[in-house]
């Protein structure tokens, strides 16, 4: 359970997931039985993603916080994509740093061209850019016979991972605690639908583990969800109902 | 069937030209998130998104004209998209006619900022504005001008789009069978990357080219070719050193 004073860093997040979905990636290549733990080490990266578009999209950039993770998903999937092309093998790892790349260049021509006045633009484009190449390359392990045809929905599936708890738990009361408990039982459902499907595809042994292990995930995310969620609204001191006299 | 015969290096200008032409059409697509509440004139989404959207009709409709040559893809694209940007405003314009009850009225134009026309009416009709923005807000619904500042982007969007989509298509097609889907995807993923850079200098809202913003024109460019040139550099290395 992460406790209510934990202040991890954007950066050291990105850190840990980075190595941590590195790791995934290769466990889940040259060691399918692994594919239990190469799936929970992968989660990471989702919550990294997550965590940058909430540091991004809090500033208020003038575009949505959907266009935000929209984006970034776009540069890591392209990335990935683009680098699948020179050979599957390195692909994943070169997209990983092209997409960090890419990021830091967009966030550096709206940081100096566009004149954003957004410290954290450069850091969190490049790490969001980064950190959805890394689950994009991940879920695309599961699916290597069919990368043309499962890509979009890999993509869309990986956007809504990490735009949506910034975007479902905003408001006056947003707390990156909340938020980031969101992002957990999201990317453990992205990894179980995906797990799910590459089972139906034929990688039965690998998709039902990823599935069982993400269904479990999701259960105990949820419910610490959840409990943060009532917490914050049990802060809520008046009800709207004047007290009976 | 048409054999294409493109230099990589042609290839990457191509994508790079269609990148920063993708980042330039949301300058010109009406677009207003409180356009929800006919609170102000434009389409009633961000400008990224309805880019997006636009820029994807495109792209789909000139994958259908890939084997015809660069002209015809460009002018596949940019009729597709432009008429995904007519229809959506045509159905925004219903529904703020004839659902909220008001008149489709350019906010800017009524306070005299309009920057291509004069005083304070409809640069292509003449229709007068002031009037007919309820106060309190920044206009509704889409006018005539703003309609076709829409058509133009559309049409800017889907032949950059489609501009982007060939290049890629080009660059890869002698190395992979499914060239056209793979071309698609990547096509896809610079548009939205180009997308969003203008929507951080438009600030989420905009009139399209009658609006003060269309001076800021020159900050999507640049960033827009930066970023294009980029992802046209590793596109071009991966496909000619590799």
């Amino acid at each position: 359970m992460i406790p209510s004073t934990t202040k991890i860093s954007s950066y050291r997040l990105f850190v840990i997931s980075l190595f941590l979905g590195i790791g995934a990636i290769l466990l889940i290549r040259f060691c399918p039985a692994a594919s239990p733990l190469a799936t929970i080490l992968i989660w990471p990266a989702f919550l990294s993603g997550a965590n940058s578009v909430r540091e991004l999209a809090r500033y208020g950039l003038g575009t949505g916080t959907s266009s935000i993770g929209y984006w970034g998903a776009a540069l890591g999937a392209t990335a990935v994509y683009i680098m699948h092309l020179v050979e599957p093998g390195l692909g994943s790892f070169l997209g990983i740093g092209v997409a960090f790349l890419g990021g830091a260049i967009t966030g550096l021509c709206a940081q100096k061209i566009i004149r954003m006045r957004i410290p954290v633009m450069i850091r969190e484009s490049a790490m969001l850019a980064a950190s959805t190449a890394v689950a994009i390359s991940f879920l695309l392990e599961l699916f290597p016979s069919c990368l043309l045809t499962i890509s979009p929905l890999i993509y869309i599936a990986v956007t809504l991972a990490v735009i949506h708890p910034f975007n479902g738990s905003m408001g006056a009361g947003e707390n990156k605690r909340r938020t980031i408990r969101l992002a957990a039982a999201e990317a453990s459902m992205t990894t179980a639908l995906l797990g799910s499907l590459a089972a139906m595809g034929g990688a039965h042994g690998v998709g039902l583990s990823v599935a069982a292990v993400s269904c479990a995930g999701f259960i105990i995310f949820a419910v610490l969800w959840f409990n943060s969620v009532k917490d914050d609204i049990y802060e809520i001191r008046w009800t709207g109902f004047p007290a009976e006299e | 069937m048409m054999v294409i015969y493109m230099d990589p290096l042609a290839a990457s200008m191509l994508v790079i030209a269609g990148g920063v032409l993708v980042g330039i059409c949301v300058h010109f697509i009406p677009t207003s998130a409180v356009g929800a509440m006919s609170a102000s004139t434009g389409i009633a989404t961000g400008p990224s998104m309805l880019s997006f959207g636009a820029g994807l009709t495109g792209i789909l409709s000139a994958s259908y004209a890939v084997d015809e040559g660069l002209s015809l893809v460009m002018a596949s694209g940019a009729v597709g998209s432009a008429l995904m940007v007519t229809l959506t405003i045509l159905g925004s314009n219903i529904v703020n006619i004839f659902g909220i009850g008001v008149p489709p009225a350019s906010g800017q134009t009524a306070r005299g900022q309009s920057v291509l026309a004069r005083g304070t009416k409809d640069i292509i009709t003449g229709w007068e504005q002031k009037g007919f923005v309820t106060p309190g807000t920044d206009g509704h619904g889409m006018p005539v001008q703003t309609h076709l500042s829409g058509i133009a982007g559309g049409v800017m969007g889907g032949a950059g789009g489609g501009m982007v989509f060939y290049g890629i298509y080009t660059l890869i097609h002698p190395t992979m069978i499914d060239a056209i889907s793979a071309a698609g995807l990547l096509a896809a993923g610079v548009f939205l990357i180009n997308c969003v850079l203008p929507a951080y200098t438009l600030v989420g809202k905009t009139e399209g080219l009658f609006d003060q913003k269309i001076r800021r024109i020159h900050k999507t460019f640049f960033s827009c070719l930066v970023v294009s040139t980029f992802f046209a550099l590793v596109l071009y290395t991966v496909v000619v050193l590799f």
